[in-house]
Order: C-alpha cells, then sequence, then structure tokens
C-alpha cells in the first residue's frame, strides 16, 4: 500500500446469526484487493471480524459458519441462576450468573481459534465489550481470543458475564452496538460500517421476544447518537451499510444462512461504487 | 453536482443537484458558507434531486447547522428522496435537522 493510500476500518454491529452477512463485503474485499487495517466487531459482529482477522478466507468463514450456529450451544441451562431469578431456595443470582451456561460457546471459540492472541492476527482485530462494573463501553485488543470474542457477545443475563484480568464483562452492545467511534479514534480514514436489521416484532408474545424487541430499539438508538458523533469527529468518509432482514432470525437457524448471505450481497453490491469512491477520493 | 440559490420571503433556498462527496462537498461548504456569512440564519435545503450523500457532505451540513444555531437560526430540509432520507436516518442525522415533505412546508416552518 502506497503512503497516501487510505486506512480501511470494517465495522460489524452486533446481530448474531445475522452477523454473516458480512462475508460477501469480505468477498469483495479480497477480490478489489483491498486490505483493511482494523476489523472492529461488536457480539456477533465479533466473531465474523475474528474470523477474518485470523486470517480465514471468505469461503473458509462460510464454510464454518455451520459449527457457530449450533443449538447445542445454547442448551446447557444453569438452573441455580433460573431459581436465583425467582429466589427460590437454592438459588443465586449474582453478577457472575447467566441462564445460559457459557462452556460450550467458550470451547467452540477455543476450538476455532486455539489459544490464538489478539495481538497475533495478521489484521488488527478488535471487540467492543462492556465493563459490567462500571457500564463503561471498552475495547478489547489483545489477549486470548476465544474468551474476547465471548465478552463481546456475552449478552448478560441470558449469558453471565466473563471475568478477564479481574475485570467483569458482558456484551459490547450494551454500550456501542456499531463500535464506529473505534474506528475514528484509530485514524481509520475510509470507515464501513456494516449494520444489521430486523424488524420490530409487532405482537411479542415471549420473554425473549420482548427482550430481542427492546434489544433492537435500545441497539437502533445508540447506533444514531454514536454514528452521528462519529462523522462529526471525522475527516474522510464513513459508509454505512444497512443489511436489512425482513424477520427475526434465530441464533441456530443454520437453514437461513443462504438466505442471509445473499441479503448481505444485495447490500454490499449497493455500497461497492461508494467505497471505491471513498478510496479514490482520499488524498 | 450542481447548487442553486434562490430567496423565497428572505429565507435562502439552495437547491441541490446530483452526488455530494469529499470531492464536491467543498463546494457546499462554500456555498453554505457564504450564505451564512451573508447574514442568514434561517436555510432551506432542497434535496429533491440529491442522488448521493456521502458522510463528508452530511459533516458540512452539520457544521454549517451549527453556525447557524449560534444565531437562534436553523437548517432545514425539504423532499428527500426515501434513499437519502435512509442515509441521514443512518447517519442519525435525522435527529438533527428538521424535515419536510416539500420545500413549501419546510419554509412554512420558517416563518
Amino acid at each position: 500500500m502506497a503512503k497516501n493510500d487510505p486506512k480501511i476500518g470494517v465495522v460489524l454491529a452486533s446481530g448474531n446469526i445475522k452477523a454473516f452477512s458480512a462475508i460477501p463485503l469480505f468477498e469483495f474485499l479480497e477480490t478489489e484487493q483491498i486490505k483493511p487495517d482494523s476489523l472492529i466487531g461488536c457480539s456477533g459482529g465479533s466473531i465474523v471480524a475474528a474470523a477474518f482477522g485470523s486470517g480465514m478466507s471468505a469461503a473458509e468463514v462460510q464454510s464454518k459458519t455451520h459449527q457457530f450456529l449450533d443449538k447445542r450451544l445454547f442448551a446447557k441451562r444453569d438452573l441455580r441462576s433460573l431459581m436465583g431469578m425467582y429466589n427460590l431456595p437454592f438459588g443465586r443470582f449474582n453478577k457472575t450468573s447467566g441462564f445460559i451456561k457459557p462452556d460450550r460457546i467458550l470451547n467452540l471459540y477455543h476450538d476455532v481459534f486455539g489459544d490464538r492472541k489478539l495481538e497475533d492476527f495478521p489484521t488488527r482485530t478488535l471487540f467492543q465489550v462492556t465493563e459490567y462494573d462500571t457500564g463503561l463501553g471498552k475495547i478489547i485488543d489483545h489477549g486470548p481470543v476465544a474468551e474476547a470474542i465471548y465478552a463481546s457477545g456475552a449478552i448478560f443475563p441470558i449469558l453471565p458475564p466473563i471475568e478477564i484480568d479481574g475485570t467483569y464483562y458482558v456484551d459490547g452492545f450494551f454500550t456501542s452496538s456499531l463500535p464506529v467511534m473505534e474506528a475514528v479514534k484509530r485514524r481509520m480514514d475510509v470507515i464501513i460500517a456494516l449494520v444489521f436489521e430486523d424488524p420490530i416484532h409487532p405482537a411479542p408474545r415471549s420473554f425473549l421476544s420482548c427482550f430481542n424487541n427492546i434489544y433492537k430499539m435500545q441497539s437502533a438508538a445508540l447506533t444514531r447518537y454514536q454514528t452521528a458523533m462519529a462523522i462529526d469527529l471525522h475527516d474522510h468518509e464513513i459508509i454505512v451499510i444497512k443489511v436489512p432482514f425482513s424477520r427475526t432470525i434465530k441464533m441456530w437457524e443454520t437453514d437461513a444462512v443462504p438466505n442471509i448471505i445473499e441479503v448481505g450481497r444485495k447490500a454490499v453490491e449497493a455500497k461497492k461504487r461508494e467505497i471505491f469512491s471513498a478510496i479514490e477520493t482520499f488524498s | 453536482m450542481k447548487i442553486e440559490e434562490k430567496s423565497i420571503n428572505d429565507i435562502p433556498v439552495l437547491k441541490l443537484y446530483g452526488r455530494f462527496d469529499s470531492l464536491t462537498s467543498e463546494h457546499l461548504e462554500e456555498r453554505l458558507t457564504s450564505v451564512i456569512e451573508a447574514g442568514a440564519s434561517n436555510i432551506c435545503l432542497d434535496c429533491q434531486a440529491v442522488e448521493f450523500i456521502s458522510s463528508s457532505a452530511l459533516r458540512i451540513l452539520l457544521s454549517g447547522l451549527k453556525k447557524v444555531k449560534r444565531n437562534q437560526g436553523t437548517i432545514v430540509l425539504a423532499a428527500m428522496s426515501d434513499q437519502i432520507k435512509e442515509v441521514f436516518d443512518l447517519a442519525g442525522f435525522l435527529e438533527l435537522f428538521a424535515v419536510h415533505n416539500t420545500c413549501e412546508e419546510a419554509l412554512m416552518m420558517l416563518q
């Protein structure tokens, strides 16, 4: 890359399985030999950012999607935490609790990424997390990958926080579901930010549907405020790509993967000219 | 990219045409600054013919908004296509600017 080439940052929002719709963006970048200087993910976006940051190709990431979308990952309930929620005898709920035991998810991340550390990745890769005790948004940019990805997606109280170096972390979505400000702070010139949207359920009839609705509304509001601030502080182009889904997609809907990738492909296709233009007009 | 300027009831109306990106936003900045320096506090931007607007052009609009706010003024946006409105929405700018369906509506609000 020549000295005056722009630094490219790719930001992937939270959005669980929908974050795999970013695969066509990376295919496009690979084809055009545009190499991102940093990848910043939040929650589901962190899984995809980690996969590409570790050096996997778009085809390799696509071939691994089924590993990340296994319903059994979420099947081990923590009965003590569930009883604790209702103050039942033998129940317990505190900041280390969660309805689902995290072991299988952590094991999966260890299976895929081994004991690698973020600083060893060929592309700078960062994860948005939230510090449980202070509520502050933080970035994990070093240390073991598996624990950092888990932290970025630990949606408390469904999943318990994770302790890393004495600090408890939960899902980055609580503080910045689209961490575009981090890309501005890291002086990325062209920032490509993918945001994954599915509709608010009009008549939620379960705890999860209601929870998801609030999750989406909070996330959308935060994203708007933080993107506006990022645009104000930035000095070149931020390209926000909305990947719109027509319905809610469950975490383990492996059958939906081809459609998820197709939706991403269309969204990226519509923004290619803008990406080229942002790169070409950088001086 | 082209910008046409007119005045309706002493309110400057800038009609924007075409694509606004980091190359062309400098021109937008010049025109906006010149209108503000000429004493305008309220400005209407007719966006009907805007085909594309990038974040650098949005930044120019925000900078203009900050300037007119100092004089208790505002910038209103009118006649945006759905596509351009979505760009403003994703950028969080719909909450910063008043947006109207037509220039007439926007001017009525300013008066």
